[in-house]
């Protein structure tokens, strides 16, 4: 289905979304729309442009968002698991309590973005690290580069690499999780450093 | 138990069929079942499907389960040293203080599964699939592989062994992968030396922690 330059009335996008299955809309043009409580799980929005968009409680499960821009999108509680997300735009997107379980996000945009409780288990692209021992409830390490850095999550701590290395030193000492630590971090600013 | 060589009823069938050990069950149909506890030491469960079954503490020291569906069942605390599990289907399995010592698990798919305190000590790794796996270390870092392929640890005996890609060995046998390979200077390679470093340190501490 080609959806026209010209607007279209909430009504005639209702409808078209409710026509497409799994729903195509590929290279749409929805700026100012509003999908609220949409059902687009599996759907192709492949380089759209979803840039005031409302999605507030969409479901957007194994959507395919490749190249597809959100910046600033308010996607709070929103489902995106499985969701492809290669060089999308992501930033200053809420991500509040984000189900990002085993999404791709090679070469997304994640300017500004706080991803202290998303759920990022499984995800692609992004660095993560797990070893046993290191956390006590079993936690994994995720880091994503950042404007100017990496952004570590881990357990409830979300922040740059500088923060990550106070906050271990604090929690875990110089015991042998604080050797662990020192190595992950050592690492870390390996990666850091290392060009994209 | 002495058979007469005339008729055995059912109820001497099935004590002769527990008394037999080992045990063949090959191919045998036992989704869901509860076998929590149960003494299978040695069984042949060869292409069994097990699928979900409940095997809690079970004993299945030598047991052969190549092939089998094991999906989703309950090993928690049970024993599987020296078993046969080549190939065998372990998604999402729960594997919590599994003791799978010198275990032959060649291709074996473990994704997803709960690994948090298995003994996997000798035990054979090559082809498993352990993505999503928990309780092992993994590392994943963008632009590690171009096939994007996750590193995978387990405490071995007396070393750690490294699954990466297609590359299983231990971790002297990973260093030297990866020089051949990367080299020492390419970005790469500088990158890989900081794993290394990561799984000297790791190898030290795991028997440990």
């Amino acid at each position: 289905m080609h959806v026209e330059k010209h607007q279209i009335t909430q009504d005639q996008l209702e409808e078209i979304i409710a026509m497409a299955k799994p729903c195509n809309l590929k290279g749409a043009r929805l700026y100012g729309a509003n999908l609220a409580g949409a059902n687009l799980a599996g759907a192709n929005l492949e380089g759209v442009n979803l840039k005031g968009v409302n999605l507030c409680g969409a479901n957007l499960e194994g959507a395919d968002l490749k190249d597809a821009n959100l910046e600033g999108v308010n996607l709070k509680g929103v489902n995106l698991e499985g969701v492809n997300l290669k060089d999308a735009n992501l930033a200053w997107v809420n991500l509040d309590w984000v189900n990002l379980a085993g999404a791709n996000l090679t070469g997304a945009n994640l300017e500004g973005v706080n991803l202290k409780g998303v759920n990022l288990e499984g995800a692609k692209g992004i660095m993560s690290l797990s070893i046993p021992g290191m956390s006590s409830r079993g936690d994994t390490l995720y880091i994503v580069r950042h404007v100017g850095g990496l952004m570590v999550k881990f357990e409830y701590f979300y922040g740059d690499l500088e923060e990550f290395e106070q906050h271990v030193q604090e929690n875990y000492g110089s015991g042998k999780q604080g050797i662990l630590y020192a190595a992950v971090i050592q690492l870390l600013h390996v990666w850091g450093t290392a060009r994209e | 138990m002495h058979v007469e060589k005339h008729q055995i009823t059912q109820d001497q069938l099935e004590e002769i069929v527990a008394m037999a050990k080992p045990c063949n069950l090959t191919g045998a149909y036992l989704e869901g079942a509860n076998l929590k506890d149960a003494n299978l030491a040695g069984v042949n469960l060869k292409d069994a499907n097990l699928k979900g079954a409940n095997l809690k503490s079970a004993n299945l020291t030598g047991a052969n389960l190549k092939g089998a569906n094991l999906e989703g069942v309950n090993l928690k605390a049970a024993n599987l040293e020296g078993a046969n599990l080549k190939a065998a289907n372990l998604k999402g399995a729960n594997l919590e203080g599994v003791n799978l010592k010198a275990a032959y698990l060649k291709g074996v798919n473990l994704e997803g599964a709960y690994l948090y305190g298995a003994n996997l000590k000798g035990a054979y790794l090559y082809g498993a699939n352990l993505e999503g796996a928990k309780g092992i270390m993994s590392l994943s870092i963008p632009g590690m592989s171009s096939l994007g392929d996750i590193l995978f640890a387990v405490n071995h005996v007396g070393c750690l062994m490294v699954k990466f890609g297609y590359f299983y060995g231990d971790r002297e046998e990973f260093e030297q992968h990866v020089q051949n390979k990367y080299g020492t200077t390419s970005e790469q390679g500088i990158l890989y030396a900081g794993v290394i470093q990561l799984l000297h340190v790791w190898e030290k501490l795991a028997p440990s922690m």
